[in-house]
C-alpha cells in the first residue's frame, strides 16, 4: 500500500491533478448514480403500484358485473389485458376463498385452482380486494413485472455509466487542460531555474500567459528576480575572472587557508611547486611560518632550497582576513643578489677609490722622501723628516686598514641612544661654549640600537664635529632620534651656510675635504659604518642649514646588519 | 423497453372505452329502433355470435354494401347473446338479423320472422359443430373433455352449445357434471381464443366462424386442431321480420343473393368464410329443432 502511494506520489503534477479530478468526478458520479438508482427504484415501484391499482380500479365494475353473470371469459379477457401491460407479469382474479376465477396464466392457474395455500404475499405481489358496499367479492392478485423495473434500472445504470464515463473522460481532459495551463507556467519557471543552474542565459524564457492569476504574478516576479540574479551572477563571474586573472598574474604565490592551514585557494604561481606538497604547505615552511606567527611577525623572509639545491629567498606577508589566513610568498632572491652586487660594486668602488687615494697620498709622501734620498748627504734632520713621512704613511695605511674592517659581532651591544648622545656631547661641551652654539635635543628616551659602541661614537662624533665646523658663532645644532619598529632614525642639523650639490655628491669619498687641514676621512667613516650596518644617509642642505639623517636598522632584528 | 410504455396503458384504456362505446351504441340503437323501424328507409341489422364480431371492418363493409345496393339506411346492432337478439327481434328492435338456426327455431312459433337468405359453404347451406383443442393435445373425442374446462359460445347456440350437449348426452354422460366447468364466451371467435389462451381445454364452435377466424389469423392454424366434427346442420340464416315492407325484403334479399357476383363484395364474403347467399326456398331446420326438443326433454 505504501509503495503504491509512493508510486502515485512520484507521478507528475499534471497526472496527479488529472487523477484527482477524475476520482472526485467518478466518486461523485457513483454517489449520484447510486442515489438516483435508489430514488428511481422507490419512486418507480410506487408509481407502478399506483398505476396497477388505478388500472384494476378502472376494471372493478366490469369484473364485478361479469362475476355476477359468471362470465368468467370476460374476466379472463380483462386479466389478459392487464398482463399485456409491461408493469404486470401475471394477473389473477380469485374469489374470496382464493379459488381462481380467471388468470392471465390459465394453464398454470386454471379456473378453480386453489391459491390459498400457494399464495405468499411478498414485494412482487399486489393483492387488491374487489369490494362493493363493504362486501368482498374476490381479490385481484397482480404479480408485478420486475423485468420492467430491472430493465429500467439497467437502462438508468447504463445511462449513468455512460454519463460517468463521459464525465470521467471530460474530467481527465479538463484536469489535463487545467494542469497544462497551471503547470506549464510552473514548468517554465523550473526550466528557467535549471537554465540558471546551467548558466544558459539565452534559454531563459519570459512568462507570457493569458491568465492574470497568482501563478502568473508569481512567474513574473520570479522571472524578474531571475534576471537580477542573472546579472548578479554574471557580475560575480566577471569579478571572479578579473580577480582570478590578477591573482594568476601576480609574481607572488597567494595561499588562502583556514586557521589550521588547510588550503582553500592558491594561485598557480610557480612557487607552489616548492611550497605546496599534496595540496598542503610544506612542513618545514609551515613550521617556519608558525614560528614567525608566534613572534607576532606579519612580514618576514625565509630561505628555502629549490630542486637544484640553490637557496631561494622568499619574502612572506601574512594577513588575517575574516576567519582565513592569506599568505603571500615573493621570490626576492634576484633582488637580494642585485643588492649584494650593488653593495659589492660600491665596496669595490670605495676600496678602489680609497686605494687610489691612499696610493696617491703615499706617492705624495714618497716624493719628498725620494728628493731627500737623492741628496748625497742625509743629515739627521732629513732622516727625521724621512722617518716622519714614513710614520705618516704608516698611519695612513693603518687608518685605511682599520676602516676597511667588517662589523665584529662580538662587539655588538644594546646602546641606549639618549645616554650615548649625552656622553658624546660632554666631550664637545667646550667647543659648544666657545662658539656659543645653541643645542636642541629631541631624543626618544627608550630608543636603543644594537651595534658596536665605537661605531655609534664615530658616527655621532663626526656628525657633531662637522656641524660645529659648519655653524657660525651663535648658531644652532639640533639632535633628534626616533625608533620605529625595526629602524632607528638619527638626525643632526645645523644652521650653517649649507653645502653645494656638487660637493654633496663627493662628500662620502675618503680624503675629500673642503676644510683646511681636514683629513677627508670623517664623513667617509660615517658612510662606511652606516653602510656596514645596512643603513643609509640622506643629506638635505640649503642656504639656511644642513640636515644629516641617518637611518639604521635595529641590529638585533635585521639580518642585513651582519655582512 | 425499460420505461413505462404509456401507449400500452392507452391501448388498454382505449379497449375499455371501446367496450363502453359499443354498450352505449347498443343502448342508443335500442332507443332509436322504433323510430327507425317506422322509417321505410332505415333497416336495423342485428348481429350475434354467429358472425365473427371481432372482424368489425368486414361487418362495416358488409353494411356499406347493403346500403349501396339497396339504398336503405342500414344500421348494425350487436347483441351479446342469442337470447338478447331474440328479444330484440320480438320487440321489433331489429328488422333483419343474422342468427343461429336454434334461435330461428325458437322464433318460429312467434310467426314474426321469415328466412331472408341462406349463406352457403361449398355451395351448401350447411355447417358443422366443431370440437377444437390446441395442437399437441391428445383429445380424440369430446368424451376426453370430461372434467375439463370447456368453452361454449352461447347457451342457445346450436353448434356452440346444443350439439355438444346432445352428443354428450347421447354417449351416456350427464350434462350437468360432465365438464368441470363450462365457460360461455358468447362468441364463437372468443371460444377459439379461449382454447388458444389455454383458458379452456376445448371448445365447440361454428365451422363457418372457425374458418373465418383462421382466415384472418393463419398463424394460429398451427396451434389448433379439430378433435371432432358434428353435422352437417342447417346453416345460421339471415332472417327478416315479416312486417318489414316486401319491397325492402326484396331489395335486401336481392342484394344478398347477388353479393357473390359483385367483384367488389366477394372479398367480404371471403372474409366471412361464406361462399354465397341463396334464397331459402322452404329450407328446413328440423334437425336443430329435434336436438332442442331432445335436450329440453332432459331438463
Amino acid at each position: 500500500m505504501k509503495s503504491v502511494l509512493n508510486y502515485i506520489l512520484s507521478f507528475r503534477m499534471r497526472t496527479k491533478i488529472s487523477l484527482t479530478i477524475f476520482f472526485i468526478i467518478l466518486l461523485f458520479s457513483f454517489g449520484v448514480g447510486f442515489a438516483i438508482k435508489n430514488v428511481v427504484l422507490q419512486k418507480t415501484n410506487y408509481i407502478i403500484e399506483n398505476s396497477i391499482k388505478n388500472l384494476v380500479k378502472v376494471n372493478e365494475g366490469v369484473v364485478l358485473k361479469n362475476l355476477l353473470e359468471e362470465n368468467y371469459w370476460k374476466i379472463f379477457k380483462i386479466m389478459h389485458s392487464l398482463k399485456k401491460i409491461d408493469l404486470i407479469k401475471n394477473a389473477t382474479f380469485v374469489d374470496k376463498n382464493y379459488s381462481v376465477i380467471a388468470s392471465s396464466e390459465p394453464t398454470t392457474y386454471p379456473i378453480g385452482f386453489d391459491l390459498k395455500d400457494r399464495y405468499k404475499p411478498d414485494n412482487e405481489t399486489l393483492v387488491i380486494p374487489l369490494k362493493s358496499e363493504n362486501l368482498v367479492f374476490g381479490y385481484f392478485i397482480i404479480y408485478k413485472k420486475f423485468g420492467f423495473l430491472n430493465s429500467l434500472v439497467e437502462d438508468i445504470k447504463y445511462h449513468l455509466l455512460f454519463s460517468m464515463v463521459i464525465a470521467a473522460f471530460m474530467s481527465v481532459l479538463i484536469g489535463y487542460l487545467i494542469s497544462i495551463r497551471m503547470l506549464g507556467r510552473l514548468e517554465l519557471l523550473a526550466n528557467n531555474a535549471k537554465m540558471i543552474e546551467e548558466q544558459q542565459w539565452d534559454k531563459i524564457t519570459d512568462t507570457k500567459s493569458l491568465e492574470k492569476d497568482e501563478i502568473t504574478e508569481l512567474s513574473v516576479m520570479l522571472n524578474s528576480m531571475i534576471k537580477k540574479v542573472q546579472l548578479m551572477i554574471v557580475d560575480e563571474q566577471d569579478m571572479k575572472v578579473f580577480y582570478h586573472n590578477i591573482l594568476e598574474n601576480l609574481d607572488e604565490l597567494i595561499i588562502i587557508c583556514d586557521k589550521n592551514f588547510k588550503i582553500i585557494y592558491h594561485n598557480s604561481n610557480r612557487l607552489k611547486e616548492l611550497i605546496l606538497e599534496d595540496k598542503t604547505i610544506n612542513q618545514k615552511i609551515l613550521e617556519a611560518i608558525k614560528n614567525k606567527i608566534a613572534n607576532q611577525e606579519e612580514s618576514f623572509t625565509i630561505e628555502i632550497s629549490n630542486e637544484d639545491e640553490k637557496i631561494l629567498h622568499l619574502h612572506v606577508n601574512l594577513k588575517n582576513i575574516f576567519k582565513d589566513i592569506v599568505l603571500s610568498f615573493s621570490n626576492i632572491t634576484s633582488l637580494k643578489r642585485l643588492e649584494e652586487q650593488v653593495l659589492l660594486k660600491n665596496s669595490f668602488e670605495i676600496v678602489g677609490e680609497i686605494s687610489s687615494e691612499v696610493v696617491h697620498e703615499v706617492k705624495n709622501h714618497l716624493q719628498p722622501i725620494r728628493i731627500l734620498l737623492e741628496q748625497d748627504n742625509l743629515d739627521s734632520e732629513d732622516t727625521q723628516r724621512i722617518l716622519n713621512i714614513i710614520l705618516k704613511i704608516n698611519r695612513l695605511v693603518k687608518s685605511f686598514l682599520k676602516k676597511g674592517r667588517s662589523v665584529e659581532k662580538d662587539l655588538l651591544v644594546q646602546i641606549n641612544i639618549k645616554e650615548k648622545v649625552e656622553n658624546v656631547l660632554f666631550m664637545f661641551s667646550q667647543r659648544f661654549e666657545e662658539k656659543e652654539i645653541y643645542l636642541v635635543k629631541d631624543i626618544d628616551a627608550l630608543a636603543n640600537i644594537h651595534m658596536a659602541e665605537f661605531d655609534f661614537d664615530s658616527i655621532l662624533t663626526n656628525l657633531l664635529s662637522n656641524a660645529l665646523d659648519a655653524c657660525e658663532k651663535g648658531g644652532e645644532i639640533t639632535i633628534e632620534c626616533r625608533q620605529k619598529d625595526t629602524e632607528v632614525t638619527l638626525e643632526v642639523s645645523n644652521t650653517g651656510r649649507g653645502i653645494d650639490k656638487e660637493i654633496i655628491k663627493k662628500i662620502h669619498k675618503p680624503f675629500f675635504t673642503t676644510k683646511d687641514g681636514g683629513s677627508g676621512i670623517g664623513l667617509y667613516v660615517v658612510y662606511k659604518i652606516v653602510y656596514l650596518y645596512g643603513g643609509f644617509i640622506n643629506i638635505d642642505s640649503n642656504s639656511k642649514g644642513t640636515n644629516f639623517c641617518i637611518n639604521l636598522p635595529n641590529g638585533d632584528k635585521n639580518e642585513h646588519s651582519y655582512h | 423497453m425499460g420505461v413505462l410504455k404509456d401507449e400500452n396503458i392507452f391501448m388498454f384504456l382505449y379497449a375499455q372505452k371501446l367496450t363502453t362505446i359499443f354498450q352505449k351504441l347498443t343502448i342508443s340503437l335500442l332507443l332509436l329502433t322504433s323510430l327507425q323501424a317506422a322509417s321505410s328507409d332505415t333497416i336495423t341489422l342485428g348481429i350475434t355470435g354467429v358472425a365473427l364480431k371481432e372482424n368489425i371492418s368486414t361487418l362495416i363493409k358488409f353494411k356499406n354494401y347493403l346500403i349501396k345496393t339497396t339504398g336503405l339506411n342500414i344500421k348494425i346492432k350487436f347483441a351479446r347473446s342469442y337470447s338478447t337478439m331474440r328479444h330484440l327481434i320480438l320487440d321489433n328492435d331489429v328488422d333483419v338479423a343474422y342468427i343461429c338456426g336454434a334461435t330461428y327455431v325458437d322464433l318460429l312459433p312467434s310467426n314474426k320472422i321469415k328466412l331472408l337468405a341462406l349463406p352457403t359453404v361449398d355451395n351448401k347451406p350447411y355447417y358443422y359443430s366443431l370440437v377444437i383443442a390446441r395442437r399437441g393435445t391428445k383429445y380424440k373425442t369430446i368424451d376426453n373433455f370430461k372434467d375439463k374446462i370447456y368453452a361454449m359460445s352461447d347457451p342457445e347456440s346450436n353448434s356452440g352449445s346444443l350439439v355438444p350437449r346432445y352428443e354428450i348426452d347421447k354417449r351416456g354422460y350427464k350434462d350437468d357434471n360432465f365438464f368441470k366447468r363450462v365457460v360461455y364466451t358468447y362468441d364463437h371467435g372468443e371460444s377459439v381464443n379461449a382454447v388458444l389462451y389455454g383458458f379452456a381445454k376445448g371448445a365447440s364452435v361454428d365451422s363457418v366462424v372457425y374458418k373465418a377466424f383462421l382466415k384472418n389469423r393463419p398463424k394460429q392454424k398451427k396451434r389448433l386442431r379439430i378433435v371432432e366434427k358434428f353435422g352437417p346442420f342447417p346453416i345460421p340464416p339471415f332472417v327478416i321480420r315479416k312486417d318489414v315492407p316486401q319491397a325492402i325484403q326484396d331489395k335486401l334479399q336481392k342484394s344478398l343473393i347477388n353479393m357473390d357476383k359483385d367483384k367488389n363484395a366477394k372479398h367480404i364474403l371471403d372474409d366471412m368464410a361464406i361462399g354465397s347467399f341463396i334464397k331459402p326456398d322452404n329450407f328446413s331446420y328440423e334437425k336443430i329443432k329435434k336436438i332442442k326438443l331432445f335436450l329440453n326433454s332432459k331438463k
